[in-house]
């Protein structure tokens, strides 16, 4: 119940409240985004996302996919202006978002994209403690 | 570590084509609307070195951000095309809120069609007066200037665009971009409903039937608007209902389609739905049409 603590800690009402003492529930929350994805011989696997570049490829890269269909470095995941994308980085055989080519295409919750013969799924799991 | 600008502008697609603003009508922002956006109408084209913009509703002023960040706005001899299918709002209200319009070393030339007895310039200098909007036009201190086409087609550098009337009350314009043997044509706010119920009623095509059949025929990419179902299809509104303009597009030989001017009513869920239905159906067909629903966001190779 930390998330309501003007209700459950003792407060000084001579001071002003700190913005962790003031936010609402919803605020406080963190939000996690990630990444489901399988290929052959590995399983299912997660990356988390830290509102960073990710680089997938074949020998370079954050995610590394030893397979033939993937580039050296494939494709990227980006953040910018508060938004995800991703990126074909001139490879072979392109990306796919929810089965259509594309060079660039931001990403929504429950978006699929293919790189190679890896199956790639964005999550946004927005974490309120309610 | 590579940045997202310089990532970008590795992109070496020949014929890129951008979505910035999907949306039909009026501004839609919310959680049901994100996937495929919220923004009204514009589209960029690419092609080496030329950046051309098809309609400026709010959608451009993301594009406007896109270009600062790829920092494009800084060589002396940066222009912009920005090509007008029409002036209603969904397609020229954002114009005032793109960045590059405000920027001394910018040249922005904007076409649109030769309105009668209402010039485009006065036509977008009113939607910035003061009644409507705090800055002026006089603001923009970028090198605009406004060309109304007359013609059936524009050269910007070595591309030849070309231009064809549509069938919307007040018109429409669609263009037609070609690069090294591939088509790409922007073709919003059209009614072709009215093609097939004319023919029923007169007995005889549409006087610009013809000459839209031309113009889509065998494009590589068709942007068209499909705003309605077949039900909420209404008559002499402007747009198209998506069973007319599938049926249409097919039977002249479009290779892609993409479906633009998404209904305002329209969530992510219901346009899923349609693509999944009309995407199962066209690609089953022999020879295939490969169809999808523009979404926000989203930069494919022609």
């Amino acid at each position: 119940m930390d998330y309501l603590p003007i209700m459950n800690k003792s407060i000084n009402y001579t001071q002003p409240l700190s913005r962790e003492q003031i936010l609402r529930p919803q605020e406080k929350a963190k939000n996690s985004t990630f990444l489901l994805f399988t290929y052959p011989e590995a399983g299912k696997n997660k990356y988390e996302l830290n509102e960073e570049s990710v680089v997938i490829g074949r020998s370079e890269g954050n995610i590394i996919i030893p397979s033939n269909t993937i580039s050296r470095s494939h494709a990227k995941v980006l953040f910018s202006n508060g938004e995800y994308y991703i990126e074909d980085m001139n490879s072979t055989n392109g990306i796919y978002v929810n089965s259509m080519k594309v060079k660039r295409c931001v990403l929504r919750d429950g978006d699929t994209f293919q790189v190679g013969e890896a199956d790639f799924v964005f999550v946004e799991e927005h974490n309120t403690l309610i | 570590m590579t940045t997202f600008v310089q990532s970008i502008n590795q992109l070496e697609e020949a014929f890129l084509v951008g979505f910035w603003g999907t949306r039909g009508s009026v501004p839609t922002p919310g959680r049901v609307t994100e996937k495929y956006g919220g923004n009204t109408s514009c589209v960029h084209i690419e092609v080496d070195n030329t950046i051309l913009i098809f309609d400026a509703g709010t959608g451009i002023r993301n594009f406007g951000i896109e270009l600062k960040r790829r920092d494009l706005l800084n060589k002396p001899d940066t222009s912009l095309h920005i090509f007008l299918s029409h002036t209603h709002w969904d397609h020229i209200q954002g114009l005032p809120f793109f960045e590059p319009a405000y920027m001394p070393d910018v040249n922005i030339v904007i076409y649109g069609a030769a309105k009668r007895g209402k010039f485009l310039e006065k036509i977008l200098r009113g939607q910035m007066d003061q009644n409507y909007f705090p800055v002026e036009m006089s603001a923009f201190s970028s090198n605009l200037q406004i060309r109304e086409i007359t013609g059936n087609s524009v050269s910007v550098g070595s591309l030849k665009i070309g231009v064809q009337e549509l069938i919307h009350p007040g018109g429409s314009l669609a263009y037609k971009v070609n690069h090294k043997g591939k088509t790409c044509i922007y073709a919003t706010d059209n009614e072709l409903n009215i093609l097939y119920t004319y023919e029923e009623k007169n007995g005889s095509p549409h006087p610009q039937k013809a000459a839209i059949m031309d113009f889509f025929r065998n494009a590589d990419l068709l942007i068209a608007d499909g705003q309605y179902t077949s039900e909420e299809y209404k008559e002499g509104w402007g747009h198209t209902s998506l069973n007319i303009l599938t049926k249409f597009a097919y039977s002249v030989g479009v290779k892609k389609m993409a479906v633009f001017h998404h209904d305002p009513l329209h969530t992510d869920a219901i346009l899923d739905k349609f693509a999944s239905e009309y995407s199962v159906k066209y690609n089953s067909m022999t020879p295939p049409m490969e169809i999808f629903w523009a979404r926000e966001g989203m930069i494919i190779g022609v």
